[in-house]
């Protein structure tokens, strides 16, 4: 998925070290690399977005004149923060299954 | 905080403004294609609106302490779009100077811009609509 | 500026346009009368008929310096009248018709078919474009009432 292609290779190599830092039992580690990874989803969100005002701004002083790249921009951030909201919520609840099993 | 709220959505509210006005305006000269003596006008927003983005008009701007005085100098916040009265051609015989052909095609090229920035709007009120998980 | 501004404007030019019609199409309808109207108790033949088309809302000086001021669009176009085309009628020689005069010339209307014909397109091609004007107008609202949907 080229949309958020950074975003989902990292979601990977994150995935990827779990095991490893589960085994060790050090879950300070696991929810650190989860923030990282939703702190890098949001920078690119917020950069997607900025193109896109950047892209409206050109288009309304007449600059930039073929709608789809507009169209494109925005359809690319709309996507990139849907998918932002889904990995968020799914952390959150990944993280309440993990505090639940401790009790 | 919301983006709907923000600046760039009031540069959209206004493109929009000054779409709906080159409409009427295009109506307009459409209307008049026939009348003797009558000549087109058109709508300028988007040239002024980027000199004052880039800030290549000068910034002075005069100071009004009655809501009559006349503006001296425009500020980026102040950028309306006006409608100037064009004298440059003479199309026919009774100093009418519409180009039908050139009224249709900017009639259409409006309608466009204006169907495109309204999606923009659109597209600013979904994201603030996910990030609030609104349904 | 109301909701509906550039509506009433290509609308006043439909209007416009159909009363062109109707006056080029009586100047048709009538090429050949002879007998328009009885003028001191002798028939006149019919006389060709123009429309006059103004700006409305252009028909004072106030009101062309407001709509100046406060950059008003103008509000679309009217008949402003009907008037009697003062060219001379034609004579066709036709001894045998019974509106001849003694020298055998008939007075006909002074209607030039192919210059009506030319008018005709010309009302025709008008009322098109104003109402593709209209329905670019209505696409453009109902475009708008879909914002947030």
């Amino acid at each position: 998925m080229e949309v958020s292609g950074a975003l989902s290779a990292a979601f990977l190599q994150n995935t990827n070290k779990l095991p490893s830092e589960l085994k060790s039992g050090d879950v300070s580690k696991v929810t650190a690399s989860f923030s990282e990874m939703l702190e890098h989803a949001l920078n690119t969100v917020d950069q997607q977005e900025k193109e896109v005002h950047a892209l409206n701004e050109q288009f309304i002083t007449g600059q930039v004149s073929d709608v789809h790249s507009v169209m494109i921009a925005a359809e690319r951030a709309q996507l990139g923060l849907q998918l932002t909201v889904q990995v968020r919520n799914k952390v959150i609840e990944a993280y309440q299954e993990i505090m639940r099993t401790q009790l | 905080m919301l983006n709907v709220n923000g600046n760039q959505f009031k540069l959209l509210e206004r493109s929009l403004d000054a779409a709906n006005l080159r409409q009427t305006v295009i109506a307009n000269n459409i209307a008049n294609a026939d009348t003797p003596y009558f000549k087109r006008s058109d709508v300028q927003f988007e040239e002024v609106l980027r000199k004052a983005m880039d800030g290549s008009i000068s910034k002075l701007e005069g100071r009004r302490t009655d809501p009559r005085h006349i503006h001296i100098g425009i500020s980026g916040q102040e950028v309306k779009p006006a409608i100037v009265q064009d004298d440059s051609t003479v199309m026919n015989n009774n100093l009418n100077n519409v180009d039908i052909d050139m009224e249709m095609a900017l009639l259409a090229k409006n309608q466009l811009r204006y169907n495109t920035i309204i999606q923009q709007v659109n597209h600013e009120i979904t994201m603030s609509k996910i990030a609030l998980e609104a349904r | 500026m109301r909701l509906t501004n550039s509506f009433d404007i290509s609308a006043s030019a439909l209007t416009a346009q159909r009363l062109r019609m109707d006056v080029i199409a009586s100047n048709v309808a009538n090429a050949e009368t002879t007998r328009a109207q009885l003028v001191n108790g002798e028939w006149v033949p019919y006389t060709r008929k123009l429309v006059v088309l103004e700006p409305k809302g252009q028909s004072s000086f106030a009101d062309v310096l407001n709509g100046k001021m406060e950059g008003r669009a103008g509000e679309g176009v009217k008949v402003s009248r009907i008037y009697n085309d003062p060219a001379p009628y034609k004579q066709v020689y036709n001894p045998s018709h019974p509106d001849a005069d003694e020298n055998g010339y008939v007075q006909m209307p002074n209607v030039d078919i192919l210059k009506e014909m030319a008018d005709m397109i010309s009302a025709t091609r008008s009322y098109e474009a104003n109402v593709t004007a209209l329905n670019a107008s209505k696409a453009m609202i109902t475009k708008a009432l879909e914002i947030g949907k």
